[in-house]
């Protein structure tokens, strides 16, 4: 009886098979991955030269000068290209209000970017019995251990030497991943762009030597911007001296921007 | 919306599309179990559906990267996947354990129906001869031994298979269960309840599809092989209702901090998620198939109840999946509210998209089904009496069809698809998969939570705002910089004033005025130790009559007038305290009405004072009308006399900061909170307001001074511009002075504080705070105008 196929002849086959396989599947999609829109150059770009391990940013929001003016979600859009509906914020102002009875009151009209001031964001609260109030200003906290960079499926988002995490427009697939995985819903997808977008701290600023667009605009200092490796710098004063808090720490997602004072009722 | 979410919540990411990749992947795991079951463990009774089951597995798993691949925001970088995994996410897995279980099972399909193919081949015409020869591979022996290697082959892929098939499901079950960040689904149960639901489903499908397809062929079903199934699938569901209640159970005891929005979530899917998934695709067939395991209902009605109940399975497990991807999305991130889910009909994630991509894998399968008839002869059990009966392991079809010649060859042909009464058999099982496919996401619609839409959500509105390019330079030249007086020093350069050909520098925090010439020399200063009196500390605002300087200062709240030529203080004006709890009047800016009158700017009490240059009180402006009072709608006239203390709690109030006079006596009023500048009548009432930050050409932000010069021409220094904006006496916008673009922050600016202005002719002196004096040289207003 025959032994059929010789196993030599066989795996031969099974060898022009498998390479052929990976050409005919392989180089159609090499041709169309470059062929797909490259989107814009990427706005997060350092200027030549720049030594990301030089700096260490950090952020800081100090919850009791917040007075909900909501510039700094406007200059944020403006500066960063931001698409200017309420859906979409690379950082918003919540308000929480507490009543007599314990009760917590949130609210981010429009993200704040109209501040807070409207008929229509204060007629459910008219005549609660408000004992204490205050603003919350948000944005992507840049974790030191950022759960949105350990599930991309492409490494499109990445962490920085100075402590920022930006995303590769160029090679996100758009799947929404990282959204799902960020516990602060610091992210949105581009609806222009269809790739995921978060606040980058203006990255494209402070390695410049200028501050955030929303640092810049605050009138009253709520936010504050600095480097770590300055000890002259009010950043570094405040975290040396004062005490810090930070958002979902039980996630040990270890985030980069202090709170100065919060709330039990902050989440 | 319900309660609170986080502002970019309101979009869902993950729609239908996402659901049904598990389900399909499921369907795939659980058919390739059933497979292995047989070939690996020798479950006889599994006979009639081993080579079904593997053919379903092969139709679903081919579509499976479908609906993902829809789904992507860029689905030509998909790619990517294959060439930069990144192993840290459990997404990155699917590309490699896709195409090596794929690879798998197209393999084991080609070994197990690999016989049939041979037979095929010589059997039939051209062309269907053509594609059965190259399905083949050129290897045609089917003889014992070849069999013999094929079946240890199989035995082999099937038993890898099954952790693979493992691993295909588990990993999507961990996509879900690692994410922290949302309470409904981090748990580590996560991937072994998708993989036992996939099962589950699996077995399911496998049921109906095989009872559909025998009644269609009007073959005989074999009960024992349906008893056989239902009976895993009683065993399966039973581990996978435990874990799933174990995981609600776990979570209602500990009731963590985001127990309270969970079992909101339970509440609001609550038809899909206790009705559907738990009691009629759990519970009610276990109980069913509980009862029909003991024996007591004949065959076919047990046959026709299993198939019933298989249905019901497959719809729960869906309804599962729809409840594990939109049920947690549905729950916001802060834990105070919940997103409403969409229904969308058309579009890229609609229902329609949905029927489409489940409609494929059952084309497919139907289209292999075809080709390769997984359907066990009923003369083929002959075969098992014969010596090779008893072996474990393939159905030996080969065997059989090479030795049916003949008339049995011929009737096991007409198995495979010719006599008219199978005829459109395809088409048969096409429109069924099709009705029962649209049925059941009809039913899904009706269930699961959430209002329908037609058409999802147009896309962004195009008001997107790229960097405005809306402000122009102002044509002024740069004349002189000085950044210390030649001869003398100041500490912090915040406010000036020119009289005459000199130009006076109040010094902030060096508490004195500084008094130099147009070039920038030193002459002499003013502080509290050479002028008796003269206690400056915290001064803000400076002016002057053309005699006096006067002098805005904080700690004492007063107006400090001072002679210059006499090096004395003349007069100190104090400054009438505010309504609300006395507060003093703190002068953030002053300048000087036609009418001889000093306006001063209490940014305190966010008001206006008119004096005498005697100090005697004049008029307060206090709040104009409509300006700075925005809690409630309508305008808020209050009489200056009667005002009465209103500070809402949640306000934005106009704060006045510097002043300027125009040429017929109106005050332009900075409001550095709003901001903008306020235009008020000399009596008080309100004219209008410009320079919004809503005003791309012409907004400020970080307003610090304001003058108008004797074309009547604005200037605004600004901050955060880091610039000067002019305007006409209208208040339209002509230009920004001291940028080199006004659009580009990133580019170099002249001043990088400018916080005080001052016009002798037709020039500007500006200080740049803390740094210096710099000296424009304006156009006229004709030269300004002409491009």
């Amino acid at each position: 009886m025959s032994k059929g196929v010789p196993r030599r002849t066989f795996l031969g086959l099974a060898g022009r098979v498998v390479v052929g396989s990976i050409v005919i599947y392989g180089a159609p999609s090499l041709v169309m991955s470059r062929l797909g829109q490259p989107g814009t150059a990427n706005a997060d770009s350092a200027p030549p030269g720049y030594e990301p391990r030089k700096h260490e940013w950090v952020f800081i929001v100090d919850t009791t000068k917040c007075i909900g003016c909501g510039r700094c979600v406007r200059a944020c859009k403006e500066e960063n290209s931001v698409p200017m509906d309420p859906d979409y914020n690379r950082t918003w102002i919540e308000r929480y209000v507490q009543t007599s009875d314990g009760e917590w009151h949130v609210d981010s009209p429009d993200a704040g970017i109209n501040g807070f001031t409207s008929w229509e964001a204060n007629s459910e609260l008219e005549d609660l019995d408000i004992t204490k109030a205050f603003f919350l200003p948000k944005l992507c906290n840049q974790c030191e251990k950022p759960p949105c960079v350990q599930v991309c499926p492409v490494a499109a988002t990445y962490k920085t030497g100075d402590g920022v995490v930006l995303v590769d427009r160029g090679r996100c697939i758009g799947c929404r991943y990282c959204i799902q995985a960020c516990p602060y819903g610091a992210r949105y997808l581009d609806p222009h762009e269809h790739v995921a977008d978060k606040c980058t701290w203006c990255y494209h600023r402070i390695t410049r030597g200028l501050k955030p667009a929303c640092v810049e605009v605050c009138p009253v200092g709520a936010r504050k911007f600095g480097d770590l490796r300055d000890p002259e710098s009010e950043v570094s004063k405040i975290i040396d001296e004062l005490r810090t808090y930070v958002l979902k720490e039980d996630l040990g997602t270890r985030p980069r921007v202090h709170y100065t004072q919060l709330d039990e009722g902050v989440r | 919306m319900d309660g609170y979410i986080f502002p970019n919540e309101s979009e869902f990411q993950w729609s239908i599309l996402i659901v049904l990749y598990p389900f399909i992947t499921g369907l795939v795991a659980g058919a390739f179990v059933v497979s292995s079951l047989y070939h690996v463990f020798g479950m006889k009774s599994l006979r009639p559906v081993a080579r079904l089951a593997l053919i379903t597995a092969l139709a679903f798993l081919l579509i499976a990267p479908l609906p993902l691949q829809a789904h992507l925001g860029h689905p030509e970088r998909a790619f990517l996947i294959f060439l930069t995994p990144h192993f840290t996410s459990a997404m990155a897995g699917f590309g490699y354990i896709w195409m090596f279980y794929l690879v798998l099972v197209v393999v084991e399909t080609w070994l197990v129906f690999r016989p049939d193919i041979v037979a095929l081949a010589q059997r039939t015409r051209w062309p269907l001869s053509a594609v059965y020869r190259s399905m083949a591979l050129g290897v045609d022996d089917v003889s014992e031994e070849a069999l013999e290697v094929d079946r240890t082959l199989i035995k082999v892929l099937a038993a890898v298979g099954i952790p693979a098939a493992a691993l295909l499901h588990g990993y999507v079950g961990f996509i879900f269960g690692a994410i922290k960040a949302n309470p409904w689904w981090s748990t580590p149960l996560m991937p072994i309840i998708f993989l036992l639901s996939a099962i589950v489903s699996g077995i399911a499908l496998l049921i109906v599809i095989y009872v559909l397809a025998m009644k269609l062929l009007e073959r005989e079903i074999d009960h024992d092989c349906v008893r056989a199934m239902g009976g895993l699938l009683a065993a399966f569901l039973f581990i996978d209702l435990t874990l799933e209640g174990l995981e609600i159970l776990s979570m209602a005891y500990e009731q963590e901090e985001s127990w309270e929005v969970v079992s909101g979530l339970i509440d609001r899917i609550f038809v899909s998620f206790v009705i559907v998934q738990v009691l009629l695709g759990a519970v009610i067939p276990l109980v069913v198939l509980g009862y029909l395991s003991l024996g007591r209902v004949g065959k076919g009605l047990s046959t026709t109840i299993t198939t019933l109940i298989g249905a019901m399975v497959v719809v729960g497990v869906f309804a599962m999946r729809w409840n594990v991807v939109v049920g947690g999305q549905m729950i916001s991130k802060s834990l105070r509210g919940y997103v409403e889910y969409e229904w969308i009909f058309g579009g890229r994630e609609g229902v329609y998209m949905a029927a489409l991509i489940l409609c494929l894998p059952l084309a497919a399968f139907v289209t292999l089904a075809t080709l390769l008839p997984p359907w066990v002869p009923a003369t083929a059990v002959a075969a098992d009496s014969g010596p090779r009966a008893g072996a474990p392991g393939v159905v030996m079809h080969g065997q059989v069809v090479l030795a049916l010649r003949g008339e049995q060859g011929a009737q096991y042909l007409d198995l495979l698809g010719g006599s008219p009464p199978k005829r459109y058999l395809g088409m048969k099982l096409a429109i069924a998969g099709l009705a029962a496919t649209m049925g059941a996401l009809l039913f899904g619609v009706l269930t699961a939570p959430g209002s329908p839409r037609l058409l999802e959500r147009p896309g962004s509105s195009p008001e997107r705002v790229l960097v405005p390019q809306f402000r122009t330079s102002f044509p002024a030249t740069l004349l002189a910089r000085f950044t210390e007086p030649v001869g003398g020093s100041w500490v912090e350069p915040l406010d000036l004033t020119v009289m005459g050909d000199r130009v006076f520098v109040l010094d902030h925090a060096g508490e004195q005025v500084v008094e130099i010439d147009l070039d920038g020399a030193f002459i002499r200063s003013f502080s509290a130790a050479t002028v008796p009196g003269l206690d400056i500390h915290h001064p803000h605002t400076m002016g002057n009559d053309g005699t006096f300087i006067y002098i805005g200062n904080t700690f004492p709240p007063r107006v400090y007038v001072l002679n210059p030529a006499t090096s004395t203080l003349e007069r100190s004006i104090v400054l009438p305290a505010g309504l609300i709890d006395g507060l003093p009047a703190v002068p953030t800016g002053m300048a000087l009405n036609g009418e001889g009158n000093i306006v001063v700017a209490d940014g305190q009490n966010h008001r206006l004072i008119i004096v005498t240059p005697e100090g005697d009180p004049v008029r307060v402006v206090d709040r104009p009308s409509g300006s700075w009072d925005l809690f409630k709608p309508g305008n808020i006239n209050i009489a200056p006399e009667t005002a009465e203390a209103r500070v809402g709690p949640i306000a934005t109030t106009g704060r006045p900061g510097s002043v300027g006079i125009t040429a017929d006596g109106t005050i332009l009023a900075l409001d550095i909170l709003g901001p903008g500048v306020m235009r008020v009548h000399p009596d008080g009432t309100l004219a209008t307001t410009f320079a919004r930050p809503s005003d791309p050409v012409g907004g400020v932000f970080d307003p610090t001074d304001i003058i108008v010069d004797a074309e009547g021409r604005i200037f605004v220094s600004d901050e955060l511009i880091h610039g000067i904006q002019v305007y006409d006496r209208t208040g339209t916008p002509l230009g920004v002075i001291g940028r080199s673009d006004p659009n580009n922050f990133t580019e170099p600016v002249d001043m990088a504080r400018p916080s005080a202005l001052a016009l002798r002719g037709d020039k500007l002196y500006v200080i740049d705070r803390g740094k210096g004096v710099v000296v424009y040289q304006l156009p006229s207003s004709t030269e300004a105008v002409a491009p």
